[in-house]
C-alpha cells in the first residue's frame, strides 16, 4: 500500500511542482506573521479560542442541542447524519425533492469528507464547485491539495491550459486578472441559475441558532441569495457557545490563514429569507469517535485555517496531495488516523517534531505532540510498516546501552572515512544528499580532552 | 433520524465538563479608530471618502462607473422596491451600522434588501458611516451588531472588494463579488 514517503515521492519528481508549492505556501505563511505581528492580545487570542473549544467540546451534546432547537425557532430544517453515507443520502433527497439537474456548491472541506461530488454525479446531478481555486482542480478532475487555497499546487500557465481546454479562453494569457475572470463569468451564470446551493459552515453559534461562512470572493453570497433553497453542512466540532466567542475565533482566522485582517465577507445566515428555505445537516462521521480519544481529540478544536500547513517543510515539499485525505498537512495527521489506521497509518510519520504548526495553530492545537502520540499507538497496535518496524527495534537496541551507543557511532565514523559512497547508497538519507565527512572522534571523546 | 444517535455517542466520548470562560475582553485603545478604520480599509483595498456635502461625494464615486449600469440607493426608504430588481448595478449605496477599525470591516443588514446579494454582485458598494458607528475591535462590533442579528435573518461583515489569491497566491481584486469597495463618512 502507497504511503505518504511514496506519494511524496511522486510528487517531488517535478521539481517546478516542489518549488511552485513551497513559494506559495511560504507566501501564506509569511503574510500570516505580519498580521500576526499587528495584533498585541494575539497569544491572549489563542488561549481563549482554546479554552472556550475544550469547554464546548465537554458540553458538546448541550450546545447541539441548544443549536438545533434554536435553528428550528428560527425556521431552519435541522437534519443529523450519523455519517457520511445518510449526510450524501439527506442532500441527494433535498435536490431530487427540488428537482435540479445541477447544482453549486462552495468550499466545505465537510462535503469533500463526504466525497458528495462523486455520490451525487453517480446520482445524475453535477455538482459545480464555485470557489475560484476549487473549480479549476474539478475541471482537472483533481481533489484539492490545500483546505484553503485548492489550487496551490499549480502555477499559472497550467491553469491557463486547463482553462483553455475547458473554458475556451485564450491558452497564452496566464495573467491571473485573466484566469480569474474566465472562472468566475462562467460561474456567475451556473450561479444564478442553480435553485439550490450547497455551502459549508465555519461557525454555528448555539445561542443564535444560526450560521456563519467566511469568504473573500463572494460566491456563497451571491449563492445563496439567487437561490431558493440553501443547504449548509456542518461537523458536529463547528459550533460555539456564543455570540460573544465568534470574534475571537474570527480575528485569529482570516489572519492565520492568508494574512488579510478578515475575510471579505463573513456572513450570518439566522434563518431563511422570505421566500425560501434554509437546511442545516449536523454532521458525526467519526467525530465523536475522535472525541472519545482523549489523547487525540484536542483537533476537533481545528478551524481550518490550513497555518499549519503553510509552515509545514514537509507539506510544502511533499504536497498536500501525498496526504490522500481531505484535510492535508499536520492536521490531517491526526484526524485521517483516527479513521483508519491502516490506510493513515503513514501520516504522523511524516514529521520532523520541529513544533512549527503548533506555534502558528491560532487555537493552540499542540499538533506536534499528537503526531508523537499517534507514532506510539499505531506502533503499539501493529500498524506500521515492518521495515520501520525493524529500524525502530534496530534503534531501540543501539540507544539502550551507553556502550552500544559508543560502539555504533566509531563503527559509523570509520565506515563514513572508509566507504562513503557505500554508505550513501544503503541509507535512505544518502538519495538526495552526499553524507557529512566523518569527524575523527566523538563528540564524548573530544570533551574529555578538552575538559582539563 | 439520527438525532439520538448522533447525541448519545457525543456523551458517551465527551470529556469532563470543563467551565466556559467569561466573555474575551480586548485591550483598551486610547487612539482615534476613525483613522485607524481608514488605515486597515485601505489595506484591505478599500477606498475611504470624507464627506463634508454628502451628495456630492456620492456623485463625485458613481458618476465614472456609468458604463457598468444605474446606481441604486438603498440609504432611502422609497427605494426597497427597487432593490428586488436583479439588474446589474454600477453602485449599490448602503448605509453601514457598524464599522470595526481593525479589519476595515462594515456590517451590512437586508433592511432594504429583498435580495441581499445586491452588495455583493454590483460593480462597486458604497457605504455611508458615521463616526459614532465606528468602534476599534470587532468585539465591541459584535456587542452593537447583536441587535441587528434578532430580528433579521442575514447579515454581514463587509471588508473590502471581492478577492482571490488562488492562482499562485497572486491578488486578485474583484473575483466574483464586487470589484470596488468606497467607506464614505458623513460629517454633516
Amino acid at each position: 500500500m502507497k504511503g505518504h514517503p511514496e506519494r511524496a515521492a511522486e510528487f517531488a519528481k517535478d521539481a517546478t511542482r516542489v518549488e511552485t508549492t513551497d513559494r506559495n505556501m511560504w507566501t501564506a505563511r509569511s503574510s500570516r506573521d505580519r498580521a500576526r505581528a499587528a495584533v498585541p492580545d494575539w497569544e491572549e487570542l489563542r488561549t481563549a479560542a482554546s479554552t472556550i473549544k475544550a469547554h464546548t467540546m465537554s458540553r458538546l451534546d448541550h450546545y447541539l442541542t441548544q443549536f438545533a432547537d434554536s435553528a428550528t425557532a428560527n425556521g431552519i430544517h435541522v437534519h443529523w447524519a450519523k455519517d457520511a453515507e445518510e449526510h450524501n443520502q439527506i442532500v441527494l433527497k433535498l435536490l431530487r425533492e427540488a428537482e435540479v439537474t445541477e447544482v453549486v456548491k462552495s468550499k466545505s472541506m465537510l462535503t469533500e469528507e463526504c466525497e458528495l461530488n462523486p455520490f451525487l454525479e453517480r446520482n445524475g446531478i453535477p455538482v459545480i464547485d464555485t470557489d475560484l481555486g476549487e473549480r479549476v482542480v474539478q475541471l482537472r478532475e483533481e481533489a484539492p491539495s490545500h483546505i484553503v487555497t485548492p489550487a496551490i499546487h499549480l502555477n499559472r500557465g497550467q491553469i491557463a491550459q486547463t482553462l483553455a481546454e475547458h473554458l475556451r479562453s485564450d491558452p497564452d494569457n496566464d495573467d491571473p486578472h485573466y484566469l480569474t475572470s474566465v472562472v468566475s463569468k462562467d460561474l456567475r451564470g451556473r450561479i444564478h441559475r442553480s435553485k439550490v446551493a450547497l455551502t459549508g459552515v465555519n461557525y454555528a453559534v448555539a445561542e443564535l441558532g444560526g450560521i456563519v461562512i467566511c469568504t473573500n470572493e463572494g460566491n456563497v453570497d451571491l449563492a445563496v441569495a439567487t437561490s431558493d433553497i440553501h443547504i449548509a453542512s456542518m461537523g458536529i466540532e463547528k459550533i460555539i457557545p456564543r455570540l460573544a466567542d465568534l470574534p475571537v475565533f474570527l480575528r485569529l482566522l482570516a489572519r492565520s490563514a492568508t494574512g488579510m485582517p478578515s475575510t471579505i465577507y463573513t456572513s450570518h445566515f439566522t434563518g431563511p429569507r422570505q421566500d425560501s428555505t434554509m437546511h442545516v445537516i449536523i454532521v458525526d462521521n467519526g467525530r465523536s469517535q475522535l472525541l472519545a480519544d482523549e489523547d487525540h481529540r484536542e483537533a476537533l478544536h481545528c478551524i481550518r485555517c490550513g497555518a499549519c500547513a503553510n509552515t509545514c517543510h514537509v507539506t510544502r515539499r511533499g504536497g498536500g496531495h501525498a496526504y490522500d485525505f481531505s484535510t492535508s498537512g499536520p492536521i490531517g495527521s491526526i484526524v485521517a488516523p483516527a479513521r483508519d489506521h491502516d490506510r493513515y497509518g503513514s501520516l504522523p510519520f511524516a514529521c520532523t517534531l520541529c513544533g512549527s504548526c503548533s506555534d502558528v495553530c491560532p487555537v493552540r492545537i499542540p499538533l506536534h505532540r499528537l503526531h508523537l502520540s499517534w507514532r506510539r499507538r499505531l506502533l503499539s497496535q501493529g500498524h506500521v510498516s515492518a521495515d520501520k518496524r525493524r529500524l525502530l527495534a534496530q534503534m531501540n537496541m543501539v540507544l539502550r546501552t551507553p556502550q552500544r551507543y559508543r560502539l555504533a557511532g566509531k563503527a559509523l565514523r570509520t565506515a563514513l572515512r572508509i566507504a562513503p559512497g557505500l554508505l550513501a547508497r544503503l541509507s535512505p538519507w544518502g538519495k538526495q544528499r552526499d553524507l557529512p565527512p566523518a569527524p575523527p572522534e566523538s563528540f564524548r571523546d573530544w570533551y574529555r580532552k578538552h575538559r582539563k | 433520524m439520527s438525532r439520538d444517535a448522533v447525541l448519545n455517542a457525543v456523551r458517551a466520548g465527551k470529556p469532563p465538563k470543563l467551565p466556559l470562560p467569561p466573555p474575551y475582553s480586548a485591550p483598551e485603545r486610547a487612539d482615534d479608530p476613525v483613522a485607524e478604520f481608514a488605515r486597515i480599509l485601505t489595506i484591505v483595498g478599500g477606498h475611504w471618502h470624507v464627506a463634508t456635502d454628502l451628495a456630492t461625494t456620492l456623485a463625485e464615486i458613481t458618476g465614472p462607473l456609468a458604463e457598468h449600469g444605474p446606481v441604486l440607493d438603498c440609504t432611502s426608504a422609497e427605494t426597497s422596491e427597487v432593490a428586488k430588481s436583479a439588474t446589474p448595478r454600477s453602485a449599490v449605496i448602503v448605509d453601514g451600522r457598524v464599522g470595526v477599525a481593525e479589519m476595515g470591516a462594515v456590517w451590512v443588514g437586508p433592511t432594504l434588501l429583498a435580495r441581499s446579494y445586491l452588495p455583493v454582485v454590483c460593480h462597486a458598494l458604497v457605504v455611508v458611516i458615521t463616526r459614532e458607528a465606528i468602534v476599534h475591535s470587532l468585539h465591541e462590533g459584535y456587542a452593537r451588531a447583536a441587535q441587528y442579528l434578532e430580528d433579521e435573518p442575514y447579515g454581514m461583515w463587509i471588508a473590502g472588494p471581492s478577492k482571490t489569491a488562488d492562482i499562485e497566491k497572486t491578488l486578485v481584486i474583484g473575483a466574483q463579488g464586487t470589484a470596488a469597495h468606497h467607506i464614505v463618512l458623513k460629517t454633516c
